[in-house]
């Protein structure tokens, strides 16, 4: 008995029907058009904006064009005043659509990870211009990503300026770094997550970093920010370990990080070379990320010497 | 339905039973109300009169047709959806306690739709059907666990609650490893979508994506509702059910199946929302009458109310930003699920 | 016209439940069905529902297999009622009354009316109806079942043959008075139209209340009959393995122990 009910339960017939209904539907549907571009060419009005990412305000404000700004992404934490003089979106990646409408902002101008996509959508349909800036986390990319959104608010020439003035120097002084015959091995990690260390793998903000100060990262053959064993970190013996100071402050400062189990086995805990750096500075890649990764390379050095000396 | 209870009784009786259909006809009043309060309040003023009148400005006009809108009546039928499978579950489990998330149906439903996140985009789709790709991810998603469900207890050849209910933790831990499996699979920024989608939001409704899958919805909720008699029955015993005429076997899996639609293609827009399909039934069981052809409808109008409500609190309290919606449900069903714990006797 | 099982036995997880059980009844009779503990008394009753299928023999209702009806048409035939279960959400009584009207009963509001005011009174329900089910005791429940039951058989003109009444243990809670109630009532309905088949455990009432006995033992029917072929001391002595004693009161067969 119980076979030939459930064969009711699923005769071809009413699956037919169901599947005649659904299709018949779909053409009537509408669909979206894009609304999010992706150029460095100036928009019509670029009078309020909203800045999504922390690089962005950054860049807005070495512009001195703070003024237009009308909210800021919980990522922009530089210059510490941006975040108290405006009104936050929230995470990058979980933007509100009708929050940033009642910012009646004209331009909504965010790193490539802004989203949820659905959102700009809807803002598109709006009339809401959304720019997604391209991600490069190199310096020439820091660079690139000043002209374009200077480029973007119609002020090419100014950051022409600027970058003659003060970033050209230290893009050239990044660029002359020495590239050692056996580059110091580096982790860098984001902090510890359930007992776990999150580490940059290839194609992160963090490998960027590393690659900036001719570093090798020792996590190259991973990609993207991913969990690793303790076995793992021991088995990659890293000379230096690079964490932010959030990382570092969750296990109770740089000594408490090095005692971690996952950690303490590495050389670099062992020769106390863990170096804690402002977060945003060295993995936001805003111009002041140029300042952190000669900093770096210069605590990478000093780390090594001072080792070395006792050795 | 409704109306008709009691109906046949005597008078005295019959005064005392017209309340339940008259407080679904109140929930029907206070869902209205909500819905209408929520398409007034945002972070953007639009005083509904002035659509009417035609003093909105046009930014008004085109924020409330494709933001709000959707925006509420995306979290109206996810709420209503997660309401409903709840007390259809619980009913056909009669366990009170069983909620979609319990048997596996939104752990299915979430690999699907974590699957199309993670793996869509290398999957070239057509324009047009890309909007039907999470729905349609998400519902296979929990059919899939569900087919599971079938298989396995035919293998036992016997349909037992306890062996469905069983299958079901399996099946979530099962769901957890598939998922922490895709996680470590995706990108940083797939990575940061899923954490985000897996607390839950309204915000991502959008006209386009909203119709496949309240269309999905809507057919089955059609079927869910009119299993009340069956389900009543069943709270008397699978023979006792079967002795009145009720096949139950051809029940279970209408339930399962539509549950598992009207879940997934919900899942799929909003992500996870916790607890709505736990707190809503049992609410309405309380205030309005166990009886299925109250408690099915009125979890559907509760849900819808419910859910609605905590998506306001979450696009109004940190204006501009917004809080994941999950966490506004979990807030208010964890602390309701603990009580319910130590209220109800284990089943 | 009858409900009959043929040969039927019952085989689970190796276990004869049952054995080659041959048995009958008609409309206007109530046949109880009585037997020591684990003699298959409820697993002849679940057979006879239509519940289980047997592993061997045939169950028919007016001469055609069970199988060949639809569980839609058996409902309308014959209503079940076992020992009480617990029902988990807090329906009140009436709902669960009104779960024995059956959707396809030719019947009007009217006549629904009539059965449920005539079965309220009949079972003494009418206090209890607006209680919540689950704060009833045993007993009480016994008769919202007992009363679901009736409503769910209750005649219908349209609907050809006889109806039956398939009930285990029906007044194990109950207290005397209603216990004769009940009894008496099921009697009254099975001579009108409907036959009974009533699982029971107090031989006394057995003699009583039935027009025939069936007495099953280990699975297999001893003796079926009259109530003075079954009532049989030396009988029931061997099967019970108590020395049992019959005695004639008024037309009456007791059952002294």
């Amino acid at each position: 008995m119980r076979r030939t009910t459930c064969r009711k339960a699923f005769s071809p017939g009413s699956i037919r029907r169901w599947v005649i209904a659904f299709v018949a539907v779909m053409p009537l549907l509408p669909s979206a058009a894009g609304a999010v571009t992706q150029s460095c060419d100036p928009v019509e009005d670029s009078g309020r904006i909203a800045a999504a990412g922390g690089s962005i305000t950054e860049i807005i404000y070495l512009l001195g064009e703070q003024e237009r700004l009308v909210a800021v992404d919980t990522t922009s934490v530089f210059p510490p005043e941006a975040m108290q003089r405006f009104p936050s979106l929230g995470y990058v990646r979980n933007l509100s659509a009708e929050g940033l409408v009642a910012m009646s902002p004209t331009l909504i101008l965010g790193e490539e990870d802004m989203g949820p996509d659905e959102v700009l959508t809807q803002l598109g349909r709006l009339g809401v211009t959304s720019v997604r800036l391209a991600e490069d986390p190199s310096a020439a990319g820091i660079i690139e990503k000043v002209r374009c959104v200077a480029g973007i608010i119609g002020k090419a020439p100014l950051a022409q300026a600027k970058i003659d003035a003060d970033l050209q120097s230290k893009l050239t002084a990044l660029d002359a770094l020495p590239t050692p015959d056996r580059p110091a091995r580096v982790a860098l990690l984001l902090g510890i997550r359930d007992g776990v260390p999150l580490a940059a793998g290839s194609g992160t903000s963090g490998d960027g970093l590393l690659r900036m100060v001719r570093a090798q990262n020792v996590f190259a053959d991973v990609s993207g920010w991913k969990p690793v064993s303790m076995e793992s970190m021991a088995a990659m013996q890293p000379d230096i370990i690079v964490v932010p100071n959030r990382g570092a402050n969750a296990e109770g400062g740089v000594e408490g990080f090095a005692a971690h189990p996952a950690i303490r086995l590495t050389p670099a805990a062992q020769r106390g070379r863990i170096i804690a750096m402002d977060g945003m500075a060295i993995l936001g890649f805003g111009p002041r990320t140029l300042d952190a990764a000669l900093t770096l390379s210069r605590r990478i050095d000093g780390a090594l010497n001072a080792a070395s000396d006792g050795d | 339905m409704a109306s008709s209870i009691g109906d046949a009784l005597s008078p005295a009786v019959r005064a005392v039973w017209w309340t339940p259909a008259r407080r679904l006809q109140g929930l029907w009043v206070a869902l209205l109300a909500i819905a209408a309060a929520a398409l007034a309040i945002g972070a953007v003023a639009i005083p509904l009169f002035s659509l009417i009148d035609g003093s909105a400005s046009l930014l008004q006009r085109t924020l409330f047709t494709e933001i709000r809108l959707p925006r509420v009546l995306l979290a109206g039928v996810a709420g209503a959806g997660l309401g409903l499978a709840g007390a259809a579950l619980q009913g056909l489990f009669r366990n009170p306690l069983a909620d979609p998330g319990l048997i596996g149906v939104s752990g299915g439903a979430a690999v699907g739709a974590i699957a199309m996140i993670v793996f869509g985009s290398a999957v070239a789709l057509p324009e047009s059907f890309s909007f039907y790709a999470m729905p349609i991810a998400a519902v296979t998603g929990a059919s899939l666990a569900t087919g599971f469900l079938l298989v396995f207890s035919r293998v036992f050849g016997h349909f037992s609650v306890v062996t469905m209910l069983l299958v079901g933790v399996a099946l979530n831990a099962l769901a957890t490893v598939v998922i922490g499996a895709f996680q470590y699979l995706s990108d940083d920024a797939q990575l940061r979508t899923l954490t985000f989608w897996m607390m839950g939001s309204f915000g991502r409704a959008t006209w386009p994506a909203l119709w496949p899958a309240l269309m999905l919805m809507v057919l089955s909720a059609a079927v869910l509702l009119r299993k009340s008699r069956a389900l009543d029955l069943l709270q008397l015993g699978e023979s006792e059910a079967r002795a009145l005429g009720i096949d139950t076997v051809r029940l279970k899996w209408q339930v399962v199946l539509c549950a598992a639609t009207v879940v997934g293609a919900g899942v799929a827009l909003s992500g996870i929302v916790a607890f709505v399909g736990l707190v809503v039934p049992h609410l309405v069981r309380l205030f309005i009458g166990a009886n299925h052809s109250l408690v099915l409808p009125g979890s559907t109008l509760l849900g819808a109310a419910l859910a609605i409500c905590a998506d306001l609190v979450a696009r109004t309290v940190v204006v501009p930003a917004e809080l994941p919606v999950g966490l506004v449900t979990s807030a208010i069903g964890a602390p309701f699920f603990l009580y319910l714990i130590a209220r109800v006797r284990p089943v | 016209m009858s409900l009959a099982a043929q040969g039927v036995g019952v085989v689970r997880g190796g276990q004869h439940l049952l054995r080659d059980v041959d048995v009958a009844v008609r409309a206007g009779e109530v046949l109880a069905i009585i037997g020591p503990n684990g003699a298959g008394k409820s697993t002849l009753l679940s057979s006879l529902a239509g519940d289980q299928a047997p592993s061997t023999g045939s169950v028919t209702l007016d001469g055609q297999p069970l199988g060949g009806y639809s569980l839609e048409a058996l409902a309308r035939r014959r209503a079940v009622m076992r020992q009480v279960t617990s029902i988990v959400f807090d329906f009140l009584v009436h709902e669960v009354l009104e779960m024995g009207w059956l959707p396809d009963h030719a019947g009007d509001r009217g006549v629904r009316r009539e059965a449920l005011d005539t079965l309220v009174a009949a079972c003494e329900l009418g206090r209890l109806l607006t209680r919540r089910f689950n704060t009833l005791s045993g007993g009480e429940q016994q008769r919202v079942h007992m009363a679901r039951a009736l409503l769910q058989i209750w005649p219908d003109d349209t609907l050809d043959g006889a109806r039956y009444l398939l009930l285990d243990e029906p007044t194990s809670s109950l207290d005397l008075a209603h216990e004769l109630l009940l009894l008496r009532l099921i009697a009254r309905r099975a001579h009108e139209d409907a036959g009974a088949v009533v699982v029971m455990h107090d031989l006394n009432l057995a003699a009583r209340f039935a027009d025939r006995i069936l007495l099953l033992h280990q699975g297999e029917v001893r003796a079926a009959g009259t109530t003075d072929e079954v009532m049989n001391a030396e009988l029931l002595t061997d099967v019970y393995r108590t020395p049992v004693r019959i005695a004639h009161d008024d037309n009456r067969v007791l059952v002294l122990t």
